[in-house]
């Protein structure tokens, strides 16, 4: 067992199919007791990268570790991972027990050990008063449970779920979602989740790993990735509603500059080179007015979202639109309200490299 | 003018009664959605207005026409089925001109109108392609395409967007807003997404083990939902439900539940409820909770947060209040503390009181 | 592959291992094929001597000859003077002529119907849910059990000895395969593309033909392939319900047999390697027809 509590670490990972690389040169450690989402589009190499860890591909260059060990030429079984699939495919013919034991009645342990394992997993999974009802008669938490409970009994130093609530209804998944939390916050098991959904991500993880087109651009807590993103894709792909880029000019006077855009004009920034970018703003960093304010400008309203708790106004900006939070019933289609910018948490982007830099502002400093 | 009439149609298949006895009505250039979750019905709905299916009792009338024993193609409705169908023999184009090759437009009619429509739905490099060649989204933009180009009186989306990516079904969203604008008729749209029915519909119905629950408009049923099962489905989280009781107090009726007691002054209005139930329930917006680090006027009642999860926008805390346990959403930037003892305050709405046995919300 | 790998990872022995077992499974298969031919191009005295000869090292086409064109092969006989009897039956072509019709026909009526019988099963649930096993449960019965209330039946209704009769008795025992194997087909196509289809301006009957069909065209081929494998090797019917007058390839092939020269297996093996290549033709004529994953994109899962 390792001593420094590295589950997990891909070092310059690379597979490529017909030429083209699904996964390119990607490295990232899991330690103990972490949940770690692996997030991105489909096609972004994160399910590619899942089945090299589980064993059913092998990489074409770069090493595997699992708890400190390289198990690159090792198999599946012999590898110490557990994996739950998309729609947890609990047998539905056996019952609840046999499926919590199957792993172990397949490695040929003995019966006492395995019923003593079996009822210990289901009591911590509150399953024991369904020991006896069959896979195929549970609801959408009892089966995610002894999905779970089936994988984590075998002691697995991680345990990989490739998007099992992908399926689901949206009102299941919020319900599933924090029992996942809290099962494996419970247990200690280390974790490692892929998805699609960033609120899924967000939700659930202490540190996330977002991928595009094999490359991971960023790894980190939820909210570092949020309030911090280091690419364009990172912000754009993070946050629903989604992050505003707004094409702006800045220009430097003296020791200070000014940004302007389609609709604001001369704003004060901090000290920084003239420059096109494109400002990266989030919808709730937009505050909406009815009437003017200090460096608002007018904007008319052309869609309202109904977000139920909020609203989300898509408006006029220049010869694009914007996407602003505002508490419901603020305004309607063709009403005409007043922006202005909460430039504090917002950042520009450089549209040649698509690099991000910090807005410096005259209350934040680099 | 109604633009469909659905009027008491009932479905079996074998023992299993799909639809009980439906009514609702779409009207004129109207966005109707029908939210549930799955199995509730809404494909069999679907395809029973559509003419897949021969109702067992019922009938169905589109502006005014009885619908209800005519063979699909007669009915002037398009599908949008779930999992799309598009046909694979055919090219991008030949799948989007389908409808119009059946009712026997010109080629240049044809030509132009299906260019028409590759070019509103940015898939006209895919005209000359074959489906299994499409990206998810594009297959659904064909899909879609094939769905208006025939100009039909009514065009049905079953789930459209369940199987494309988070990210993807967020800028497709905008677009069907925008789409109604080409639709002449109406659009009956079907999803188990609370927040894309919201987003989209004008007003919406929904469904649940074949029957409608509740009937209006996205603010209507957001805010005051007719039943526990409607309440669960909006939300995110949806609206917390805690057993209550009423008790008599110096002040005036009081509300009290694990962990906290509110005077309600509506209900001094007590006249409007003769009967109340002994097993009470109250709903709370996760929203309306206010959450602050120390006690005050607003927040007197302890609690302790046991989870947070951040979002970005907003932070959602499950609290332990007395011994349930309730979620609230706070703004993000407050409560950086995370776990621990906090003070908790809301406004109890009184139409927001259940009779705990019915589920049903009392008015 | 990654599975297997798993099972017996990646060494050496492992690869000689698999490769051996595939060679053994394929000299199994192709073994009597080759006796077959090779045996088509021996002389007489080399049909069945022991040791066996492999490959002759006097490969002629007497067989053939006899075969096609028995009055010539006598008159070659005579002139090597041989002692080969060969008052064998008249050429071969007849069978070949007949075989195919009945072959062909049956196959066409077997195939047709079946693919209809099909779709309203699964469409319509026609006779029940497991109406499509109750069917198959007829072919089970070994064709033999009903030979003899066969001939009865087709003797009374004069169908013995025709065309009409083989044709039908084929499509008869065919019908359940065809059902079967084309079942599975249109299951694969789900139900919504027919429902588009008929939303957009088609009948259900327009729906099947023009968008069902040419989806599952591949497997209802392969189906037709395969019933035209049973129809042309078919023996028993074409023995016990013919008298003479139609002939096939099954019964031609016995017959080559003399009271004093024994079994003439060579000609049998010519006889034999003939009568394979119209079935190789015809696999061969719909191969590109043959095509996976045609509703690939189409549909979700």
């Amino acid at each position: 067992m390792s001593a420094s509590g590295v589950k997990l670490e891909l070092r310059n990972v690379t597979k490529s199919f017909g030429g083209l690389p699904a996964v390119d040169n990607l490295s990232l450690s899991l330690y103990q007791g972490e949940f770690l989402s692996l997030l991105g589009p489909s096609g972004c190499g994160k399910s590619t990268t899942l089945s090299m860890i589980a064993g059913f591909e092998s990489p074409d260059s770069g090493e595997i570790f699992v708890d400190e060990r390289c198990v690159n030429d090792i198999p599946t079984r012999s590898r110490g991972v557990g994996i739950v699939f998309q729609d947890y495919a609990v047998f539905g013919r056996l019952s609840v027990r046999e499926n919590l034991g199957f792993g172990l009645a397949a490695k040929g342990v003995p019966k006492a050990e395995r019923t003593s394992a079996t009822e210990d997993m289901a009591h911590k999974l509150g399953l024991t008063s369904i020991l006896a009802t069959r896979g195929d008669k549970l609801n959408m938490s009892e089966m995610q449970r002894v999905a779970l409970g089936r994988a984590i009994i075998m002691k697995p130093a991680l345990l990989l779920l490739d998007e099992p609530m992908s399926n689901l209804d949206a009102e299941v998944r919020l319900e599933l979602r924090s029992e996942l939390r809290q099962i494996q916050t419970d247990l200690g098991q280390t974790v490692l989740y892929v998805t699609h959904d960033q609120v899924e991500a967000m939700a659930m993880s202490d540190r996330i790993a977002v991928m595009n087109r094999g490359q991971l651009l960023q790894v980190g807590p939820p909210l570092d990735i949020f309030l911090e993103p280091k690419s364009k894709f990172v912000a754009e792909f993070i946050g629903d509603p989604p992050i505003n880029l707004i094409p702006c000019t800045v220009r430097k006077n003296g020791a200070k500059a000014t940004l302007t855009t389609a609709i604001h004009d001369c704003l004060p920034i901090g000290n920084m080179v003239s420059h096109e970018y494109l400002l990266a703003i989030r919808p709730h960093n937009i505050k909406a007015s009815h009437s003017p304010a200090p460096h608002s400008s007018p904007s008319r309203v052309r869609v309202v979202e109904n977000y139920g708790s909020e609203h989300v106004l898509h408006t006029e900006y220049g010869t694009q639109s914007v996407r602003v939070s505002v508490p419901p019933h603020f305004a309607a289609v063709d009403d005409e309200i007043q922006l202005v910018l909460d430039l504090q948490h917002a950042f520009l982007v450089d549209p040649s490299s698509d690099a991000m830099i910090a807005l410096v502002t005259p209350d934040r400093t680099v | 003018m109604k633009l469909l009439s659905v009027d008491g149609v009932v479905k079996r298949f074998g023992s299993l009664t799909a639809l009980h006895e439906l009514t609702l009505e779409v009207r004129e250039n109207e966005f109707f959605c029908i939210v549930g979750p799955s199995n509730a019905g809404k494909s069999t709905l679907l395809k029973t207005i559509a003419g897949l299916h021969r109702p067992d009792s019922g009938t169905v009338s589109i502006r005014g026409r009885d619908v209800t024993r005519l063979a699909p193609k007669q009915r002037r409705v398009s599908l949008l089925f779930q999992n799309i169908a598009l046909f694979p023999n055919l090219t991008g184009f030949e799948n989007i001109a389908f409808p119009l090759v059946a009712a026997g437009l010109s080629k240049e009619e044809i030509r132009i109108r299906v260019h028409r429509i590759a070019e509103m739905l940015a898939v006209p490099h895919v005209l000359l392609r074959y489906p299994r060649t499409f990206s998810g989204g594009e297959q659904q933009r064909v899909a879609i395409g094939r769905s208006i180009v025939g100009e039909s009186d009514l065009l049905m989306l079953d789930e459209p967007l369940s199987n494309l990516d988070a990210r993807i079904r967020i800028a497709m969203r905008l677009e069907f807003k925008m789409l109604r604008k080409e639709m002449a008729g109406g659009i009956l749209y079907v999803t188990h997404d609370h927040i894309e029915a919201m987003s989209l519909s004008d007003r919406l119905a929904v469904l649940h083990q074949g029957q409608i629950q509740q009937i209006g408009t996205p603010e209507e049923i957001y805010r005051y939902p007719i039943n526990r099962v409607v309440a669960r489905l909006f939300g995110a989280p949806p609206m917390n439900i805690i057993p209550v009781r009423i008790s008599g107090s110096p002040d005036g009726p009081q509300l009290a539940g694990d962990g906290f007691c509110v005077t309600v002054n509506e209900l001094n209005a007590l006249g409007a409820f003769p009967n109340l139930p002994t097993a009470l329930a109250l709903g709370l917006p996760a929203e309306s909770i206010t959450v602050t680090a120390a006690r005050s006027r607003e927040t007197p009642f302890h609690g302790e947060v046991l989870r947070v999860e951040h979002l970005g926008n907003k932070s959602i805390l499950e609290i332990r209040l007395g011994g349930g346990i309730v979620k609230a959403v706070v703004a993000p930037d407050q409560l950086t503390s995370g776990l621990g003892p906090v003070w908790l305050g809301f406004i109890p709405d009184a139409r927001h009181l259940m009779d705990r046995d019915s589920g049903q919300f009392l008015r | 592959m990654p599975f297997v790998q798993s099972l017996v990872g990646r060494k050496p022995l492992a690869r000689i291992l698999k490769r051996t077992v595939v060679i053994f499974a394929m000299a199994l298969s192709f073994a009597p094929i080759f006796w077959l031919l090779s045996t088509s191009f021996k002389p007489y005295d080399e049909w069945a001597i022991y040791p066996p000869v492999w490959v002759s090292q006097r490969p002629t086409l007497q067989n053939y000859r006899i075969v096609f064109a028995p009055d010539a092969a006598k008159s070659f006989a005579a002139a090597q003077g041989g002692s080969l009897d060969y008052k064998v039956a008249g050429s071969a072509w007849k069978a070949f002529v007949d075989s195919t019709i009945i072959s062909t026909a049956a196959t066409f009526f077997s195939v047709v119907f079946g693919t209809l019988a099909a779709y309203s099963m699964v469409r319509f649930k026609t006779g029940g849910e497991h109406s499509a096993f109750q069917f198959l449960t007829v072919r089970m019965l070994p064709p033999i059990a009903v030979v003899v209330p066969m001939v009865a039946m087709f003797s009374i209704l004069n169908l013995s000895d025709t065309y009409v009769g083989l044709v039908l008795a084929y499509t008869a025992f065919t019908l359940p395969f065809s059902v079967w194997m084309v079942r599975s087909f249109i299951e694969d196509v789900p139900q919504e593309l027919e429902g588009a289809a008929m939303i957009h301006g088609m009948t259900q009957l327009e729906a099947f033909i023009k968008v069902t069909l040419p989806l599952i065209r591949g497997g209802v081929l392969a189906t037709a392939l395969f019933v035209f494998i049973l129809n042309w090797s078919e023996f028993l019917f074409a023995l016990t319900l013919t008298s003479g007058g139609i002939t096939t390839v099954t019964v031609q092939v016995a017959k080559y047999v003399s009271a004093s020269s024994g079994t003439l297996y060579g000609v049998q093996a010519a006889m034999g390697t003939v009568s394979t290549l119209p079935v190789i033709v015809f696999g061969y004529l719909i191969q590109r027809h043959l095509v996976r994953g045609l509703t690939f994109g189409s549909v979700k899962r």
